[in-house]
């Protein structure tokens, strides 16, 4: 079912995108554009909803009501519901977006996966969920001209970890995967919201993620095809690029020396 | 603090496995490989090379009761799917690691003490294909468009073609030439000692499948778009071709008696042919429910064959069905006669290996413990 309807018609899109432009590294650049355009909605939605529950939470009412029922759970939930809808806003807003995103960004990652195929079985996946409707809309998507796909991009070989070697140095440089860590640091520093209090545990997971997350797609970009890696950057730029857009990106975190907690300016302001 | 790096982890740690899976790169699937020595059957399925004994289809097991395979522990690293290859001695084994992710190793193992022999680290890419061993050489194609040679003690003698695309079928030889095919859509011949191109063919679709050299002087291969062709093993130039309903996914196989057997992949379902070897002319075709994946294998007076499905079938050599036996699994994996036994091996089965008799009668199987 996942592959009907997920998996298939992104690998057929990414083909048919391949098809016109011949270029595969190409093809995942626009498709990953694509994608993520359509789910700009999804973001920009879960961005507000996110931003309104975080000045609710930083709202005088709020803290009011934590104090006033900090020992009694059940009458604390009440309360902070009955805000929830006073205030308009839905507690979860902010997740129901992403839980939408999120198998559509699986999906688009396992579509460029299987368009470069790695063993026969996956190559057989490959060959049998390419729609034969491909070919009526140009000859370019036949069989023998998708399989195989032409991987070669700018100086890469997308089916394949990429290393620059220069002629001085015993060993390659994994240009692409220090470009993917950087980026994903970018991304996860600028797309980093105020937190209201850094010490709270939401603002600390953060932070965590923020060193984690460039690690783990450093190596995933270092060990695996480096057209996922092609993907992980465009991925992160067209990130950045919807959060400057609505006008989220926080700086601040990037060149001001740590997120900024809200309180703390809240503060600052009164003062 | 403490509690909340623990979680960040455990959040990285699921993103991690869920992304491995997605890719499926770090635990890349394939069929099984097999192969026979006679004495034992060698399964490579995945994390490890089975070693199976036949008399008693067991594993070996070391002085602690521990099966013996190859690797001894797993390692999240390699992945082998090709049939291991067997070294002139009869006793080592030829493996390559087919997991994208480095390292891209090619080992020769003791499978009796799961033990690593060498290993080669300089290829390019992956191996999918399974290797050629001659007397003194081991041919193996890379993903990477190079065909390696190597002598037995796993010193590069030289690497050739470097094609654009990769190399996944199994090489053969007619003894002077090496013939290998690429997803480039090329079939190569390669002088044997020099490694120098001979002649090479487009022959307009991906090839995936290993050809098959005859003393009739032709080489046959056949094509994802269902193309098969006859062509002179000295100058390349195609005698025939014929085209197949589906593509073509394994090695066509060549009776004493001048005809091709092959099956073929038409969406889900698939098509056994025989063909006339001379000519190219189809001389029967019996259509199948599920796809025929794998090379057929040629007994004395029928020919067997399995689907997708996990129907085993032999037909006698005018096309009638001589018996048909389902298993629970997907067969992939070209079926092998070892004395009087079939072995099968499924992909997703009840089992990892069974034996059959030429009657089609479930004689064992194997599971490992």
């Amino acid at each position: 079912m996942w592959d009907l309807l997920i998996v298939n018609p992104f690998t057929n899109i990414l083909l048919l995108i391949y098809a016109f432009i011949g270029n595969f590294g190409v093809s995942i650049i626009l498709f990953t554009i694509i994608i993520r355009l359509a789910t700009h909605p999804l973001m920009a939605s879960q961005i507000k909803q996110s931003a309104a529950m975080q000045d609710m939470m930083q709202s005088p009412e709020w803290l009011k009501l934590q104090e006033k029922h900090k020992g009694d759970k059940e009458r604390l939930a009440q309360e902070q519901m009955k805000m929830y809808q006073e205030k308009g806003v839905n507690p979860f807003g902010s997740c129901l977006p992403t839980l939408i995103q999120f198998p559509i960004i699986i999906g688009l990652y396992q579509s460029i996966t299987r368009a470069m195929s790695a063993s026969p079985l996956q190559l057989l996946q490959l060959a049998r969920g390419i729609s034969s409707g491909l070919e009526n809309i140009t000859p370019n998507a036949s069989l023998s001209h998708l399989i195989p796909l032409q991987s070669t991009f700018l100086w890469m070989n997308l089916g394949q970890p990429e290393s620059i070697t220069l002629s001085f140095l015993p060993f390659g440089i994994p240009l692409l995967a220090i470009i993917v860590g950087l980026t994903t640091y970018v991304q996860t520093k600028l797309t980093m919201p105020p937190a209201a209090n850094p010490n709270d545990q939401t603002a600390q997971m953060s932070q965590m993620m923020g060193i984690y997350m460039p690690i783990l797609l450093f190596y995933f970009a270092l060990n695996f095809a480096s057209g996922l890696a092609v993907y992980f950057i465009t991925s992160n730029l067209v990130g950045i690029a919807q959060y400057a857009l609505l006008g989220k990106v926080n700086w601040n975190n990037l060149f001001g020396g740590g997120p900024k907690s809200t309180a703390k300016t809240n503060a600052s302001r009164k003062k | 603090m403490k509690s909340n790096r623990l979680i960040s982890l455990a959040i990285l740690a699921l993103l991690a496995g869920l992304l491995s899976a997605c890719t499926g790169q770090a635990a890349v699937t394939n069929w099984p490989g097999l192969t026979s020595d006679g004495e034992f059957a060698y399964l490579a399925d995945g994390a490890q090379v089975y070693t199976i004994r036949l008399s008693d289809h067991a594993e070996l097991l070391n002085a602690e009761s521990k099966a013996i395979r190859y690797p001894l522990e797993r390692d999240a690293q390699l992945a082998f799917y090709a049939p291991p290859a067997l070294l002139p001695d009869g006793k080592s084994i030829i493996i390559g690691n087919a997991n994208p992710a480095k390292p891209h190793s090619l080992f020769a193992a003791d499978p009796k003490t799961g033990t690593t022999l060498w290993s080669y680290e300089d290829a390019g890419s992956f191996w999918v294909g399974a290797p050629l061993v001659t007397a003194d050489t081991i041919y193996i194609p890379n993903n990477d468009g190079s065909l390696y040679a190597l002598n037995l003690t796993g010193t590069l003698r030289w690497k050739k073609i470097n094609a654009e695309h990769g190399l996944w079928a199994h090489p053969v030889t007619n003894g002077t030439a090496i013939f290998v095919t690429s997803l480039n859509h090329f079939i190569y011949s390669i002088d044997a000692i020099s490694g120098e191109t001979i002649w090479k063919k487009d022959l307009q679709n991906a090839l995936v499948s290993a050809p098959v050299v005859a003393e009739d002087g032709f080489v046959y291969t056949g094509t994802l778009s269902g193309d098969l062709f006859a062509l002179n093993v000295d100058t390349g130039k195609i005698a025939w071709k014929t085209t197949l309903k589906g593509g073509i996914w394994s090695a066509p196989v060549l009776s004493k008696d001048g005809t091709l057997y092959l099956g073929t992949v038409d969406g889900n379902t698939g098509t056994f042919y025989a063909i006339n070897a001379q000519t190219g002319a189809i001389l029967r075709e019996n259509l199948e429910e599920s796809s025929i994946i794998a090379s057929p294998l040629i007994l004395t007076d029928r020919v067997l064959y399995v689907t997708e499905g996990g129907l085993i079938r032999a037909m006698t050599e005018t096309g009638i069905t001589n018996w048909a036996t389902p298993i629970k699994g997907k067969l992939y994996t070209a079926p092998l006669l070892v004395g009087e036994s079939i072995l099968i091996a499924p992909m997703e089965g009840d089992f990892y290996l069974a034996a059959y008799d030429l009657n089609g009668v479930q004689q064992w199987t194997f599971s490992p413990k």
